[in-house]
């Protein structure tokens, strides 16, 4: 039994399973270093295939990804580089989705703000991890946390839309107990930053359910996105 | 599945006639080919700090195999390119979670590109998208006709070159996994194969493109 799941790392590397096969392969995957050895080499003779495919890629599809990168990469970065950065990308498909990018939700907390956190100097950047229920996503979340103020903002990117009774609702988790941080909806890019509202401590984890409207005192949807910070 | 995932590649009526033969890369030349390019897993690396510049680079290094992948998979350009924009996107976005130590960058770059680009030609209106343009693209001239330009001709030898080293079984059951989406008990059934050898001449050929089981 075990043997035959072993044999699926050459489909895999292919990604010629079915759904059903890749996410069971996925899971085992986790567990398995044996595995993971073997599709770490059997990727890169798949790999070898899409060298040997290479196109020359149209310049405007680099313009076009790099002015993406460039606005991804300024909504991130501290406030006070952001007017320099928008003047380099003020190009017309830039300033679109930099625009969309910069808007930026502030929720009071305390006298700490997105922006200090955001440009705070003890700053670390985490990358919020989706959980197991919210595998295949393609949204991407960060947090930028300051261990100092023991404040964290949030950044969402390509984050799902809820049905409209449906909120997320931001959580602080500290020894098995889940603190509300926050009620939030992306816009329709997806895009979402935002403060947490309590305090983020060294050593707590930081997680996203979905709740109902007006949000919940203690967490009732699946966890999709959990780290520690 | 769809009927264009089950009609057979372009590629593969192409690479199954007149396969040339003493093609093969030398594993000096694979070495010097990969010398000569720049880290990537440092430019991911840097990517993931947020380094455009690094970025950039990547890019250059990178996108050709990615574009070129996705477009002999989903055919249509328009769709490639955005399927293309997609991908690299999330290299970007997705840089900080890769790590070295858990693989190399472009195995992770590659594959992602690959399994986007499946996950495409499977759903239904890709599907039909390309067996149009197979069906267009069967009645066209093969590349070693005159009139392909060099570099199509230079990409087609190039790709040959390099599935040139796989036994004729192995060539197949990776081709229609890897350029037609298909999975590989579509596969066995396709050949006529017991899935057991599939999943066993997929292990072995790619394990050949790698390098390390030697050419027969």
């Amino acid at each position: 039994m075990n043997n035959e799941i072993h044999d699926l790392a050459a489909p895999y590397a292919l990604n010629a399973l079915d759904k059903a096969e890749r996410d069971a392969f996925a899971r085992h995957l986790n567990m398995c270093g044996d595995c993971q050895r073997e599709v770490e080499a059997l990727s890169h003779g798949a790999a070898q295939i899409a060298i040997a495919s290479a196109e020359t890629v149209p310049d405007s599809l680099k313009e076009r990804v790099l002015a993406q990168v460039a606005a991804d990469a300024e909504a991130r970065a501290p406030r006070r580089s952001r007017r320099r950065v928008l003047m380099n990308w003020l190009a017309p498909v830039a300033a679109a989705a930099t625009l969309l990018m910069a808007l930026i939700v502030v929720i009071p907390n305390g006298s700490t703000s997105v922006d200090d956190v955001l440009a705070a100097e003890d700053r670390v950047d985490v990358t919020l991890m989706a959980t197991e229920a919210y595998a295949g996503t393609s949204a991407i979340a960060t947090v930028a946390w300051s261990p100092e103020r023991a404040a964290a903002v949030v950044t969402f990117a390509r984050l799902d839309p809820v049905d409209s009774d449906r909120v997320y609702e931001l959580w602080v988790i500290e020894a098995g107990r889940a603190t509300p941080a926050g009620l939030f909806l992306p816009d329709a890019g997806g895009m979402a930053t935002l403060l947490l509202e309590a305090d983020v401590p060294p050593g707590v984890a930081i997680g996203v359910t979905v709740e109902p409207l007006g949000g919940s005192d203690q967490p009732t949807g699946d966890i999709l996105f959990l780290s520690e910070v | 599945m769809t009927v264009a995932a089950a009609s057979v590649s372009p590629r593969a009526l192409a690479l199954g006639t007149n396969r040339p033969v003493g093609w093969q890369l030398t594993s000096r030349h694979r070495e010097q080919r990969i010398a000569r390019k720049p880290d990537l897993n440092k430019l991911l690396v840097a990517s993931g700090r947020g380094d455009q510049k690094a970025y950039a680079r990547l890019f250059d290094a990178i996108s050709g195999a990615v574009f070129g992948t996705i477009r002999k998979i989903l055919i249509d350009q328009a769709m490639s390119e955005e399927v293309t924009q997609e991908v690299m996107l999330e290299v970007w976005q997705k840089a900080s979670q890769f790590s070295p130590d858990r693989g190399a960058a472009v195995s992770w770059i590659l594959t992602t590109a690959h399994r986007r680009a499946v996950d495409r030609v499977r759903s239904e209106e890709a599907a039909r998208a390309r067996e149009h343009k197979v069906g267009v693209a069967s009645v066209e001239p093969s590349y070693d006709a005159t009139g392909a330009s060099v570099e199509e001709r230079m990409q087609t030898e190039q790709l040959l070159a390099t599935l040139g080293v796989l036994t004729e079984l192995e060539r197949e059951a990776i081709e229609m996994a890897y350029f037609d989406g298909l999975t590989y008990s579509q596969v066995a059934d396709k050949l006529g194969v017991p899935v057991g050898t599939i999943k066993t001449r997929m292990r072995s050929g790619l394990l050949r493109l790698k390098g390390e089981l030697a050419n027969e």
